[in-house]
C-alpha cells in the first residue's frame, strides 16, 4: 500500500509559468484570434485575386506613416520582452522601465494609426477595399487597445510589488499577448502596404 | 467502495489508482500495488486539489480551486449592460457596461501576494 502514496516531499502550491490556466488560456485565446485574422486576411486575398489590379486604391497605400509606426510597434515589443527579462532577474527598473515603454510606444502606435486613418479618402461604406482596410486595421487597433490597457494594468500591479522572480505570471501572460498583437501588424501590413508593391 | 448516496464531500482523500482497472486488481493480480479509496493524499487548507504530470500521473503540483468571488457575477452583469446598451444604440450605456467589464475582469485577476509566502516550499 505505502508505495502507491506519495512520498516525494513538498510540492509546489498553485500554478505559475507554464503550468498555469492563464498561459493556456491566452495560447488558446492566440489561437482563436489569429483564425480571426487569418480570415480576414484571406478576404482581402481572395477580393485582390477576383478583382485584379484595378480594385486596389490608386495610388498605393503609403508607407510615410505606416512604416516607421510598424518600427514604433516592433520596438514596443522588444521593450516589452526585456521588461519581462527584467522580472525574471529581479531588477525592478528594468522589469517597470521596460512594461512603461512598451505601454508608451503602443499609445503612439495608436495616435500615428490614427493620423493614418484621417488620411484615407475612402470609407467603411464606399466599398469592398475600405470596408477591408478600416476593418482589419480597425480590429487590429482594438487588439492594440486592449492589449495597452492590459500592460497598463500589469504596470500598476507591477509598481505595487505583487510580482516577484518566480511569480509573474500576470507580466509573462500580457507579454506574450502583446507579442501576438504585434505579430499580427506585421502580417496585417504586408497584406495592406507591402502586396499592393509586389503584385 | 463508498455507498450510495456518496458523501457530500465524495471522498475524504484523493483516492490512490494503481492500475489501469482498480476494480479487477485482485482478478488480473498485474502487480501487487492496490488501489485505495481511503488512502492518499489529504489537502485540507481550503480547496485544493493536485496537478499530475501529463504522461506518468506523478503528482507536481498543488492547484488552488477559485474561493468566493463576485467578480464573474460582475462581470456578466457588466456584458449584459454592454450588449443591451449596444442593442439600444444607447452608446453611453454600452460604454458604461464596457467600462463595468473592464473592472471586473482587473477584480477577476488581481493576483494575490500570499504565494509570495510560499516561495521557499517552491523548490
Amino acid at each position: 500500500m505505502a508505495e502507491t502514496l506519495w512520498d516525494g516531499g513538498a510540492l509546489p502550491v498553485a500554478a505559475r509559468g507554464r503550468n498555469s490556466v492563464g498561459w493556456w488560456g491566452m495560447l488558446c485565446l492566440i489561437a482563436t484570434e489569429a483564425s480571426l485574422f487569418a480570415y480576414l486576411l484571406f478576404s482581402y486575398y481572395f477580393f485582390a485575386a477576383q478583382h485584379g489590379k484595378a480594385w486596389l486604391p490608386e495610388p498605393h497605400p503609403s508607407l510615410a506613416l505606416a512604416g516607421p509606426n510598424t518600427v514604433i510597434l516592433l520596438s514596443s515589443s522588444v521593450a516589452v520582452w526585456w521588461g519581462e527579462r527584467g522580472v525574471t532577474r529581479g531588477r525592478r527598473r528594468q522589469h517597470l522601465l521596460g512594461l512603461a515603454g512598451g505601454i508608451l510606444l503602443g499609445l503612439v502606435f495608436l495616435v500615428v494609426q490614427t493620423f493614418e486613418w484621417k488620411g484615407k479618402s475612402f470609407g467603411l461604406n464606399s466599398g469592398a477595399y475600405g470596408s477591408f482596410y478600416l476593418t482589419v486595421t480597425g480590429f487590429h487597433m482594438a487588439h492594440v487597445i486592449v492589449g495597452v490597457v492590459v500592460l497598463s494594468v500589469v504596470f500598476a500591479w507591477s509598481a505595487a510589488g505583487f510580482f516577484s522572480p518566480r511569480r509573474h505570471d500576470p507580466v509573462m501572460i500580457s507579454a506574450v499577448y502583446w507579442h501576438f498583437v504585434d505579430v499580427v501588424w506585421l502580417a496585417v501590413f504586408f497584406t495592406f502596404y507591402l502586396t499592393p508593391y509586389l503584385w | 467502495v463508498v455507498d450510495p448516496p456518496p458523501p457530500p464531500y465524495n471522498f475524504a482523500v484523493i483516492p490512490t489508482v494503481a492500475s489501469r482497472h482498480p476494480l479487477w486488481e485482485a482478478q488480473l493480480n498485474e502487480s501487487s500495488a492496490r488501489s485505495s479509496l481511503t488512502r492518499g493524499l489529504l489537502l485540507d487548507h481550503g480547496r485544493e486539489t493536485i496537478g499530475t504530470s501529463a504522461l506518468d500521473g506523478e503528482p507536481n503540483l498543488i492547484l488552488e480551486m477559485p474561493t468566493d468571488t463576485i467578480a464573474p457575477f460582475a462581470l456578466a452583469v457588466c456584458l449584459a449592460v454592454l450588449f443591451a446598451g449596444a442593442l439600444l444604440h444607447a452608446w453611453w450605456l454600452a460604454a458604461l457596461g464596457a467600462l463595468g467589464a473592464a473592472g471586473a475582469l482587473i477584480l477577476w485577476f488581481w493576483p494575490r501576494r500570499v504565494h509570495a509566502d510560499m516561495e521557499a516550499a517552491d523548490g
